[in-house]
């Protein structure tokens, strides 16, 4: 057997199985709670977070979550709040898993100046990207009195 | 019956600073009587930057997330700068010119189906 062939016919398949997502928008709601209502296990995505004059930038690992399984909620008293649903597929054997039939979750304080009423969320790819602007902030002067 | 089940080598992360780290990404792997499913999480990948390649009697799934943007300090780090590559160990007799693959939502499916031979077959029964 050809394996060049193999592995053409491969890259074939992923091409037309492969969707190109574009950039999905999630709403981002106000409200600390975020009600689980499946019994899915939940699993905590790692997240990387930065820090700019204008807002701060998320972006959480969530493979498998969409614009109807992700819900993004701000509240401010306990910050960020983000519960991706997945599915697993369900064929056959149990699987001995890694990844599947878990719920990411995650929960993340922000600085008072952050404004999550402002802040934007969307998802591609299975990476979920959130940015919350930073309220302007005026610069308190202190008065210093000598002795 | 010929033994089916995948079994998997998970990468080391590499060492070396000139390189992106490597990491494994998490699978699962499920079967029924027709094929073996692997299902890998790959987010942020695309088609562009994942290779699929079987040689022989190994799979190996390899790919490079695209950039995200990263403008500003970094004030967390637990998940950017790493590519994805792990090999599986194919079990004899799949059908390589039907595997089908797909990518969605950063998750990869991976339909490898199961030979004639170890597919369970009803024997009809006739009354005499």
């Amino acid at each position: 057997m050809a394996w060049n062939n193999v592995i053409s016919n491969l890259h074939q398949k992923l091409r037309r199985g492969a969707t190109r997502h574009r950039s999905e928008s999630i709403p981002v709601v106000a409200g600390g709670e975020l009600e689980q209502l499946s019994s899915s296990p939940l699993d905590t995505p790692p997240v990387d977070m930065f820090e700019n004059e204008r807002e701060f930038l998320i972006h959480a690992d969530v493979p498998g979550g969409n614009r109807h399984s992700a819900t993004v909620a701000w509240d401010a008293s306990s910050g960020l709040k983000v519960l991706v649903k997945r599915t697993a597929p369900r064929i056959g054997a149990d699987p001995a898993g890694e990844d599947g039939g878990v719920d990411w979750y995650r929960a993340l304080a922000l600085p008072e100046y952050a404004d999550g009423l402002r802040a934007t969320s969307s998802i591609r790819d299975g990476v979920l990207t959130i940015r919350v602007p930073k309220r302007k902030v005026t610069p308190k002067r202190i008065p210093v009195h000598s002795g | 019956m010929s033994d089916t089940r995948l079994t998997t080598t998970k990468t080391q992360p590499l060492a070396t600073a000139a390189e992106r780290r490597k990491t494994a990404p998490a699978c699962d792997v499920y079967e029924n009587d027709s094929e073996i499913l692997l299902v890998a999480d790959m987010p942020g990948v695309t088609q562009e930057t994942l290779d699929v390649r079987l040689d022989r009697s190994e799979l190996t799934l390899a790919a490079r997330p695209a950039p995200m943007d990263s403008s500003g300090a970094k004030l967390r780090s637990e998940y950017g700068g790493y590519d994805f590559e792990r090999r599986f160990a194919v079990p004899d007799g799949i059908d390589a010119n039907g595997i089908r693959a797909e990518l969605q939502q950063g998750v990869l499916k991976l339909h490898l189906p199961k030979p004639e031979g170890v597919r369970p077959r009803q024997i009809p029964v006739r009354a005499g």
